[in-house]
């Protein structure tokens, strides 16, 4: 039985029982459905505490109902309080409809809860989908799904926030709690827009086609596949030597020329980077807050396109025609993965990008456990994201966009708000996709992780290009303290006689790789 | 002011079920006409907005509390098609995930909330405020009262048809208890867009089609 089949039987069985329910008017038939009902649905393991969760606020109406018809439903028959309040009088009819409508509204409720219960909400929107919702509804639905939660919770936090700050919500009949709500609620307006923002930034990054979405496979969209083609027989992904970069021009993954940019209306954030980043290497971005590290990042993929000077990926230049093609070969991960895992379970997100490239099914769940495998986390395939960790959420955007198997991996502040076990696991992954030849560039400002783990540094400031060369540099004072940033601490365990540069490059090159950040690696051990 | 199931008889829910998916089928045909496709997952983030929105308590007087609706927020912010979808997403939500109004009563409520609500709150600050841009704190407050209590005589209405309350009894309670909640409605949302004028001017008077100024 297919889905469709299933929905709509599932649809017209409750249609005819809505039907049914809604029209009982005798008050035993429907306090017995009632009974049946919950009776149901604690047998299939509805727990006391939803079920009075559910039921508190109707019981409220049930009340206020009864309450009204019974006052002004017919010939006033009861004086409840008698000789103490004689104006007050119940009608028996007035009180008798009163008592259907609310069993009609608990039977009703108890019977939804039975039929979610059964399929599941998820079932019911699919039902719903299939029953010709219009799609737009299905999306604004699934970010609700997706991001309700996200923005109650952000502004609860927020009200924390105030409440340590001794604000107590009175009336909002009084300015002073007014204007503080509208605060309140205008800032969480702006964050969640500003998220819709940058999730349509992440989906675009993600070659986003509207009109293709989740709704079924798309039909090959031709479009790019030439330009796939042949970049895919040329990709070989041979693992370059990265340390030695001589003709940068032909072997470079990345070429950045002279690149200015300025947000609209706003001074130039960029002004005339210039730099090459060689195939199969290690590049780390360094800057402090400002330096504008996200906007060049974004300049890597098209994102964000220069006022002046030139990008070229792989040695194709970007422009318009080629953007498309440069977001299949530069893997972009957000600095935030609630902004890039949009969709409601794992492997839904992880075949987006496939998904609007417009790929085979066959070819599209190959590339999907292809990636779940690389990063290990094959297990939180049919998980819903809401439910994902942090650190979980990290490793799937990052899985979304290696999906589509790119060259170029970018990385947006990668190990921020992780905890140090997660970051040794990302770094883990990284050493991996290193190893089968991608290039990685992260930005960070983490000095450590740059000097333990990247071949070359690019140092930020203000927009310009401070310094750039081997992790080395860093052990060099005067430019750190530019750089708003510090030394890596392993400067401080060079021996005496030894130049701190020549040491961190050495120790750079030579300490294989360490995905544990506990082992002792040769800087402790020299002790 | 969600019609609970089993309070509207099967003639009226019906009728309001057509009636309501016929006008969030002309939402939807207009908003695609305005909308670039592109843009749906910054709508998708504001239907998230209101949905959490509504959640948020305030108190009002004694003992009770009131939540926004956020319909004319919506409105005066994207436009009426805009808020229609996304509050009908909400509803459905609503109805679907917390059993907060009736399923067979949906087309009931996204009728009176999402498209009567949302059309009042348009053509009211319409009225009052004609085509500028910029923050009208006076049309603004009349235009989310009027919201809440157009949505709430409908319902009244609705309910008087189906027989279950009698008009006279329905429409003055639904009435002046949703006057009431009107008054917060103005306030909170003459609030929210006096705090939205301050810091982001440029987004009373754009749409979802454009994309809203991102601060760097």
């Amino acid at each position: 039985m297919t889905h469709l089949t299933r929905s709509r039987i599932l649809a017209a069985g409750f249609l005819a029982a809505a039907a049914v329910l809604v029209n009982l008017n005798r008050i035993p038939v429907l306090a017995g459905a009632v009974l049946v009902l919950f009776t149901v649905c604690r047998w299939r393991g509805v727990t006391w505490r939803n079920l009075a969760r559910l039921l508190a606020y109707p019981l409220f109406l049930a009340v206020a109902t009864v309450a009204i018809l019974g006052l002004t439903g017919g010939p006033p028959a009861l004086s409840p309080l008698g000789s103490a309040w004689p104006g007050l009088t119940l009608s028996l009819p007035g009180l008798e409809r009163g008592l259907i409508l609310s069993l009609r509204m608990v039977a009703a409720l108890l019977a939804v809860t039975l039929l979610v219960s059964i399929t599941g909400w998820r079932g019911l929107l699919r039902t719903l989908r299939h029953l010709g919702l219009p799609p737009i509804l299905t999306r604004l639905i699934a970010g609700i799904v997706r991001y309700g939660d996200l923005a109650y919770q952000e502004i609860q936090r927020m009200q924390k926030a105030l409440a340590c700050r001794g604000f107590r919500p009175r009336s909002v009949l009084h300015s002073g709690s007014a204007i503080v709500l509208g605060r309140l609620l205008g800032a969480s307006l702006l964050r969640t827009l500003d998220r819709g923002e940058r999730i349509h930034q992440a989906m675009v990054a993600r070659v986003y086609r509207p009109g293709t979405g989740h709704a079924g496979a798309a039909a090959g969209t031709g479009g790019d596949d030439a330009a796939d083609g042949a970049v895919a027989a040329g990709r070989g992904d041979d693992a370059a030597d990265g340390a030695v970069a001589a003709n940068l021009r032909s072997g470079a993954a990345v070429e950045v020329r002279d690149l200015w940019f300025s947000y609209p209306g706003g001074p130039p954030v960029l002004k005339g980077i210039s730099f090459a980043v060689p195939r199969g290497s290690r590049l780390a971005l360094l800057g402090p807050n400002g330096a504008g590290k996200s906007t060049l990042l974004l300049h890597l993929n098209g994102l964000l396109s220069p006022a002046r000077g030139e990008v070229h990926i792989l040695g194709r230049r970007l422009e318009k025609a080629s953007l498309t093609w440069a977001r299949t070969r530069v893997g972009f991960v957000f600095q935030d993965p609630d902004d890039q895992v949009i969709a409601p379970t794992v492997r839904e997100d992880v075949s987006f990008g496939p998904l609007q490239l417009g790929w085979p099914p066959a070819r599209m769940q190959e590339a999907v456990s292809r990636a779940l495998d690389q990063l290990e986390i094959s297990q939180l395939a049919d998980r819903p994201v809401a439910d994902l960790s942090y650190g979980q959420k990290r490793l799937v955007a990052l899985a979304g966009v290696l999906a589509m198997d790119p060259a170029i991996l970018v990385l947006d502040e990668p190990t921020a708000f992780l905890d140090p076990a997660t970051q040794s696991e990302l770094l883990a992954v990284l050493e991996r996709l290193r190893q089968v030849g991608k290039t990685i560039i992260l930005a960070t400002h983490d000095v450590d992780l740059a000097a333990a783990w990247a071949d070359y540094v690019l140092l930020l400031e203000g927009g310009e290009v401070l310094a750039s060369g081997t992790p080395g540099l860093l052990a060099d004072g005067q430019l750190v303290e530019r750089a708003r940033l510090r030394m890596p601490w392993a400067v401080s365990l060079t021996p005496p006689g030894r130049d701190p540069r020549d040491f961190l490059d050495e120790e750079a090159k030579t300490c294989t790789f360490r995905t544990d950040f506990w082992t002792p690696g040769p800087w402790q051990a020299r002790r | 002011m969600h019609i609970p199931d089993g309070f509207l008889d099967p003639r009226t829910l019906a009728g309001t079920a057509v009636m309501g998916a016929g006008a969030v089928g002309y939402a939807t045909s207009r908003l695609n006409r305005e909308l670039d496709e592109g843009r749906i997952p910054v709508l998708a983030a504001m239907s998230a907005f209101v949905f959490a929105a509504q959640m948020v308590n305030f108190p009002i007087a004694g003992g009770t509390s009131g939540h926004l609706l956020g319909g004319a927020l919506l409105t005066i912010l994207f436009g009426p098609w805009a808020a229609c979808l996304s509050l009908t997403a909400v509803l459905i939500i609503q109805a679907l995930v917390f059993g907060d109004g009736g399923i067979t009563a949906l087309g009931a409520n996204i009728l009176n909330m999402a498209v009567l609500g949302t059309l009042a709150a348009y053509l009211t600050y319409r009225l009052l405020a004609g085509r500028a841009t910029g923050f009208r704190p006076v049309a603004t407050f009349v235009a989310s009262w009027v919201s809440v209590v157009v949505a709430a005589v409908a319902a009244a209405l609705e309910l008087a048809l189906a027989g279950t309350l009698p008009l006279r009894v329905a429409l003055p309670a639904m009435a002046s208890w949703h006057a009431l909640i009107g008054l917060g409605e103005g306030i909170i949302t003459t609030a929210v867009l006096a705090y939205l004028a301050r810091v982001r001017p440029g987004l009373l008077g754009a749409r979802p089609s454009e994309p809203a100024k991102v601060t760097a």
